[in-house]
């Protein structure tokens, strides 16, 4: 099994808040959408869809505490949120891909099929999540730059 | 490798030493022990690797979020097999209706109908559920590979302790989401005859691949746009009718006290494509095998049914010998809003699960219906049609699993308790289905 990549535990927080907050607000107004208690979105009205957003939302927030106390458990919630967040997104784009063959193939039940329907959070909100994980990632780097070329400097 | 155990809430009494003390515990503490004092011989302490395996269960074993991941890692798995298969199981269907074009045009009506009806309209139709049923196997297959299902039993054994069942139960329970024999078969490895037997008789109410096509057929009509989550739905209501149904039986007839869970949770695995589809070649080759032997000499049988009557070949299928067994029984059935054909359909599914959609398929077909799909709108309402989902998740899965339930207990008066228990539940959630649907939406 890999070892944890070294961005994750230096960014967990950071990554853990602003992904949490992410997944729990997109949630929450699935929900409230499903419910018809706000003007519907297209792809945002399934009320199950929406709990999926906040168990993952919960996954993320839940190590908010332990990352903060510096325990490295903590990060276990951010590594299995982005696995469960990927999870979520990969069967939503296996769903896209089968209607997009059906649609492609002409079947009755695909004619009307637009890629917009299935575009759901779990898709968009997964590839807000790998934007966040890149630029952690460019973030680190950066910083381990500066901090090579103070030490050089100081040394 | 590590070795996870939990001590049921009522042993944990440090007093109570006597009760406490289980021959596996023991051998437990005694192998690591042994582990541990070589270790600290040879091994130099110092910052031990953290590793991946160690975060993941750091979560999904987790006291509040072990559940909500193992119902999202569920939802998942259903909408995968429902959603991803429906394009396969349409160019199957409509390659099953080109050769019916061809069929249809036999100069011989009765063998013309045989072939289109009997054959095509019934082991054809059943055909056009292999995607799902592959599907559902590769998923299922992907999820043991991973070693996430040994820790689904895990978590859940928290729940199955409070409710009087033994956590090890869980893994025959999840086996049932593919076949209910295999999960009869699997109690096998639970502890405790009470625990075994109580195990035994609530598997097959876990919702086998079986019952899969009829809940696609009937979603996806009457249900298209929460099609994924009622089919999710049934798997659902399946664990939670043997949850509550081992709840009962413990605290009644089948008492005995706890045993603790000791596991074996091996290290994450990254499933490789070939394993996979591999176990879901060697799983989803039993279904073609029926389709191929007893579905379609059962096809046969239900298309004879369908076209003979007292007055011979072709009377109206009302009067066919199918027409009167099914009007006999459906009185019993009319406040379900259950026609003769589903009733007709629900007596050969006691030999096989996939058998209701192929005799409803050929009913309708030999009926001059076209499609099943308007023949079912016309005969059922929503509400029925839910009740028809629940009574099928309820009831006796199949003459195979009776089969297993005699050889595993050993004992015909379980087996008949393991049949009469399952239709007269099947029967009570169907009406009450039917009686809440009716106040709220009738």
């Amino acid at each position: 099994m890999a070892e944890i990549p070294a961005d994750l535990t230096e960014n967990a927080l950071m990554l853990a808040i602003v992904i949490g907050l992410s997944y729990l607000i997109t949630g929450i107004v699935q929900v409230v959408m499903a419910l018809g208690l706000l003007p519907q979105i297209v792809g945002m009205t399934d009320f199950l869809g929406g709990l999926l957003l906040l168990v993952i939302a919960a996954v993320f927030l839940a190590g908010v505490r332990p990352i903060r106390r510096g325990e490295r458990e903590g990060v276990s919630f951010v590594v299995v949120g982005i696995i469960v967040a990927g999870l979520v997104c990969g069967v939503q784009l296996v769903i896209i891909a089968t209607s997009a063959l059906g649609w492609w193939l002409g079947l009755e039940d695909w004619s009307g099929w637009t890629l917009q329907q299935q575009l759901t959070p779990a898709v968009w909100l997964f590839v807000v999540t790998l934007t966040v994980l890149a630029f952690s990632h460019l973030l680190n780097q950066y910083q381990n730059r500066e901090l090579h070329k103070g030490g050089g400097q100081t040394g | 490798m590590k070795v996870t155990e939990r001590i049921p809430e009522s042993e944990e009494d440090p007093f109570d030493e006597e009760l406490a003390i289980d021959p596996q515990i023991v051998l437990a503490d005694e192998r690591y022990e042994v582990i541990g004092n070589i270790l600290s011989d040879v091994y130099e302490p110092g910052h031990g690797k953290w590793q991946l395996s160690d975060m993941l269960d750091e979560v999904f074993l987790h006291k509040y979020l072990g559940v909500p991941i193992f119902l999202v890692t569920m939802w998942a798995m259903f909408t995968f097999t429902f959603e991803a298969s429906r394009v396969f199981m349409a160019m199957i269907e409509a390659l099953f209706t080109w050769l019916g074009g061809f069929t249809s045009q036999i100069p011989i009506p009765w063998l013309a109908s045989l072939v289109t009806e009997g054959v095509l309209g019934g082991v054809g139709f059943i055909l056009t559920f292999v995607p799902p049923i592959f599907l559902l196997y590769l998923a299922i297959s992907i999820l043991e590979d991973t070693g996430y299902l040994s820790r689904a039993a895990f978590v859940m054994d928290r729940w199955m302790t409070k409710l009087g069942l033994h956590g090890r139960s869980f893994i025959p329970l999840l086996l049932g989401f593919g076949c209910s024999v295999a999960a009869v078969m699997a109690a096998r490895t639970v502890d405790g005859e009470s625990n075994r037997l109580t195990t035994i008789l609530v598997s097959p109410l876990m919702s086998c691949a079986g019952r899969l096509p009829l809940y696609i057929l009937i979603a996806g009509v009457f249900f298209p746009n929460l099609a994924g989550t009622m089919v999710f739905l049934m798997y659902i209501i399946g664990i939670i009718m043997a949850v509550i149904i081992a709840m009962v039986l413990k605290r009644t007839i089948l008492q005995e006290e706890s045993s603790p869970l000791i596991m074996e949770l091996s290290m994450y695995q990254m499933p490789t494509a070939h394993g996979s589809f591999r176990h879901m070649w060697d799983r989803g080759v039993l279904f073609l095998r029926q389709a191929g032997t007893f579905l379609l000499a059962g096809g046969l049988v239900i298309w004879g049914l369908s076209s003979f009557g007292l007055g011979g070949y072709g009377v109206p299928v009302e009067q066919s010998f199918i027409g009167i067994i099914g009007t006999s029984i459906q009185p019993f059935f009319a406040h379900l809003g259950f026609t003769w054909h589903v009733v007709a359909a629900l007596i050969f599914g006691f030999v096989a699960k996939e058998a209701v959609v192929q005799s409803l398929s050929i009913i309708f077909a030999v009926s001059g219906e076209t499609a099943i799909e308007s023949a079912l709108m016309a005969v059922l309402s929503p509400i029925s049609a839910f009740a028809l989902m629940l009574f099928v998740l309820l009831y006796v899965p199949c003459l195979a699993t009776i089969g297993a339930v005699r050889k595993e207990t050993g004992s015909w008066k379980w087996t008949a308790f393991s049949v009469i228990y399952q239709i007269l539940l099947a029967y009570a959630m169907a009406s009450v289905a039917v009686f809440i649907g009716g106040y709220f939406f009738g």
